[in-house]
Formats: C-alpha cells, structure tokens, sequence
C-alpha cells in the first residue's frame, strides 16, 4: 500500500471538514506534506467532478493537478466562509472552464427565466414516479450541462445549497432554480421520448 | 455538510418542495431535517415530490458516479514538478520589467550614440592616437603615466563638454520633445560619451603595457580618478553655465598641472602629495565620490536647463 493510500484510508476515519482545515492552515505555511495528505483526501471526488466536466480523463488528470497548484499557491486566500472542499471544487470549475475556453454554458440565460421554485409540487412528480430507469438515465445524459453539474453536486457530491452557490459562483437562488429548472427538463426530454415513441 | 438556506422558514408554508434535494443529500440542519419529516408524515404531494427527487437522486449517482481510477501518482510528482517551476517563472516576471526598462535604456542609448556631434568621437580618437604615436615615434614615453594621466582626462572631460545643449546640437530640441525624460537623454549620452573614453584609455594602456611592461593596473590608475573627476566637473559647468565655461575651467587645472609636471616649475608646491589640488590627479575613492556628485547634480539640474540663449 502507498503512501498516499495510507493517507487516504486515514482520512475516512478523520472528521472531515476540521482535518481539511488544519491541514489548508499547514499548506498555507508552506507544509508541502499536507498538500499531498488534502491530495490524498480530495483526488478522487475532485477528479470525478472534473471528468464530468472536461469528458475526458487526460484533461481531467491535468486540471487535477492544476487545481492542486492553485490551492498550494492561494491557501492564504481561504477565508473558511464556506467548506474547503467547495472551495477546491470552485478551484477546479474555474481551472476547467479556463483550460477549454468554455464560458458559461447558454443554459445561465435560463436563470433568468428560471423562476424561483413555487414551493408547489410540479406535474413532475407523477411522471417521474413511473419512468423506467434506464430512460431517466439516458433523459439525464441529454440534460443542459449546468442542469446536470447541479444535479452532480447535490447528489453525487452531497454538496449544501450554500456549498453549490459557492462552487458555482451563483446565489443560493439561483441553485435552487437550477435544480427546479433540471427536474423540469427531465420531464420535457421524458415527455419528448413518449412522444417521439408514441408516432411509432 | 454547511446547512444553510434556513432562515427559520422552511420553504413555502405549505410545502416544502424548495428543500428536498438538500433533504435527500442529508445538508439541511438537524432542526430543519425534522421539520421536514414532520412535514411529510401529512403531505402526500410532498412525499410524492420527494420521491420523485429520490428517483432523479438515484439515477444521478447511478449515471455519473463512474468508477474513475485513482489518478496515478505520477500526478502529484508533476504537482511539485509545476510548483516549482512556477517559482522560477515568478522570479523571471518580477525581472521582466526591470529588463524591458533596461532594452528602453539601451534602445535611448543607442538612438542617441547618433545624435552627439561626431566630433567628440574623432577628436578623442585622433589626439589619442597622437599620443600614442607620440610616445612610440620620440620616445616620450619614458614618462607614459605622465602622457596617460595627462591626455586622456583632458579629452574626455572636454567632449563631456558638448555632449547636451542647444548650443553644439540643433537636434536637441527635437529630441526634449519626444517622451524621454531630459535625465535620460543626459545619462545615455554621459555613458556613451565616457565609455567610449574609457575604452581608448584603455586599448593606449595596453598598447604601452605591451610595448614597456609595465604593470597595467598602475598606468589605469594615473588617468582613471582625474577622468572621472574632470569630466564631472566640466559636464556641470557646461551644463550650469556653457560648454565653453567647461572647457575653459578644465583646461586651466590640466595646464597648471602639464606645466609643473614636463618643467618642474615652482608651482610643483601646488601639486604637492599634501595640497588639494593634488587629489585631482589620484585614483582615489574620494575622487570617484565627487566625481559621482558632480554627475548627480548634473542630472538633477538637466531638466531646468534654459534651452534657448536669449
């Protein structure tokens, strides 16, 4: 086992949040041990984030160290207002968009239009209940990019709402009508299936 | 998890449909957490907006969490392998403005090298060449510290004397007009000027080295310290008063010397090991520094020069 998977099983049992601290506090001096124990702790879900991103495993392995580069450059700048691990996942967002030139996706004009959710349950709920997986899963791969890293974020990441926003560089707001706004296209793009399948 | 978007409330007052992805990914506060479960225990469109969120939050970690390798180590070497790097770069950015200063530098000097009058080049060219000739041909140059210490302070100080100033460079006006600061103009052809000096003081030093043998460090250090020295104090004079106050000024102090020194006149007691007059003449660290200040006021004094003679 190496070093760094001695690390890694370490740092499941560790509480995660305050051992992410010290150990941002240690970088921030210059402790070149702790940046490979924060690797140890964040490369796999920090990697995973980006190959949802980038679609493509080399580049995702150099954003990874880009990101890496950047937290050991600026861990002075961490002002602990929100998690470390959001503000490693902003890190990498932005290194991604940077390294493709991608700005931000056409679907942040939806926010616009995206209006805050109601509150009220919306006809998706039924159809959601009764939709065969594999087609939700496939309804999932069709979704608007930033409709599907919300969804990434919540549910793969388990990242709060406060966590989104930071990570995403949006208001709270604006992650919930990006979440609203992702269940709506999946019943659109289900919706579309049926009846695409119902004029065959 | 941080919770957050609580604010006491939870959603709208009938449901809480806004909460349930947070609800399902275990980020909401204990508090809010129970009331939530309250609240489903008696909504049934909230339970049925719950599960349709459980279904897009199992199909989501099922259609994205691929299981991606661990990167490999070799990225952490290339981690440090940049950060690094990155240093060394840093280094080279804080000293690029210092060299894109020095390329206008160079650039200015090199502009200017064609603006001083040429006769500044040729003079000290030929009487150096004179002197060399001199010291060859009729063995004068028994005393070749002497001919060193005499001539190349003299030639130097007197082209220091007409390096700036509408009086000897029509162009001058032309050139105060462009962006570059007077100081600038001043310094680069001060440089030049003297370097040029320098460099044939040089090349007649060695050419006496190679044909005496004697020791090249001791004939540099007759004429160094009274080259700087004179060229200071006649770039001030021309600059405060003419180049012809310059010349004059230099002149006077070389012909005291010349004379006392080829007739060992009387005035010798003026050029005395003890007297002041004496310390012009040495290499000395005391003859750089005034030379120095000289040169600093110059400078300073450059851009409040009157240009035009009235």
């Amino acid at each position: 086992m190496s070093q760094v998977e001695v690390w890694e099983a370490q740092a499941v049992a560790d509480e995660p949040e305050d051992k992410d601290v010290t150990l941002l506090a240690r970088i921030a001096n210059g402790d070149r041990l702790a940046l490979e124990h924060l690797y140890a702790r964040v490369r796999l879900p920090v990697l995973q984030y980006l190959l949802h991103l980038t679609s493509d495993r080399r580049n995702a392995e150099e954003l990874l160290q880009d990101t890496m580069v950047a937290i050991w450059k600026n861990a002075r700048s961490f002002a602990g207002k929100s998690s470390v691990r959001a503000w490693i996942f902003g890190i990498a967002r932005q290194r991604a968009f940077k390294r493709l030139r991608r700005r931000e996706p056409v679907c942040l004009t939806l926010d616009a239009v995206e209006s805050e959710p109601s509150g009220q349950p919306g006809p998706e709920a039924a159809l959601l209940a009764t939709v065969d997986r594999k087609e939700l899963a496939h309804a999932l791969e069709q979704l608007n990019p930033v409709h599907r890293e919300v969804l990434l974020l919540t549910f793969v990441h388990q990242l709060s709402y406060k966590e989104i926003a930071e990570v995403m560089d949006v208001p709270i707001g604006t992650v919930k009508s990006r979440l609203n706004g992702a269940k709506r296209s999946l019943r659109q793009i289900l919706c579309a299936g049926d009846e695409v399948r119902d004029e065959y | 998890m941080n919770t957050d978007h609580t604010n006491g409330q939870l959603g709208d007052s009938n449901h809480v449909t806004s909460l349930m992805p947070a609800y399902l990914n275990n980020s909401l506060s204990v508090h809010e957490h129970g009331q939530v479960s309250v609240h489903l225990t008696t909504c049934a469109t909230c339970r049925a907006e719950l599960h349709a969120w459980q279904t897009i939050a199992d199909a989501t970690r099922e259609t994205f969490t691929e299981p991606a390798a661990a990167p490999s180590f070799a990225t952490l070497d290339a981690v440090w392998a940049h950060i690094d790097q990155t240093f060394l770069e840093r280094v080279a950015t804080r000293l690029r403005p210092i060299r894109r200063r020095a390329g206008v530098v160079g650039r200015v000097a090199l502009a200017q090298s064609r603006l001083i009058p040429v006769g500044i080049w040729v003079l000290s060219a030929a009487t150096l060449l004179l002197c060399f000739i001199g010291m060859v041909f009729w063995h004068i140059g028994t005393y070749p510290h002497s001919i060193l210490g005499a001539f190349v302070p003299l030639i130097t100080a007197v082209g220091m004397a007409f390096i700036y100033g509408t009086e000897y460079d029509a162009s001058l006006e032309v050139t105060l007009s462009t962006p570059v600061s007077p100081r600038v103009v001043l310094l680069s052809r001060v440089v030049l000027v003297f370097a040029y000096n320098f460099a044939l003081g040089l090349i007649l030093t060695l050419a006496l080295v190679l044909l005496h043998g004697d020791a090249f460090s001791v004939l540099v250090a007759y004429w160094a310290g009274p080259t700087v020295l004179l060229a200071g104090l006649s770039l001030l004079l021309s600059l405060t008063i003419s180049s012809l106050t310059g010349v004059a000024c230099v002149g006077a102090l070389w012909l005291v010397r010349f004379v006392a020194s080829a007739f060992d006149l009387p005035t010798r007691a003026l050029t005395s090991a003890s007297g002041p007059f004496a310390e012009i003449w040495k290499t000395s660290p005391a003859t750089v520094l005034v030379a120095c200040a000289l040169l600093v006021l110059a400078v300073l004094y450059v851009p409040y020069q009157r240009r035009l003679n009235a």
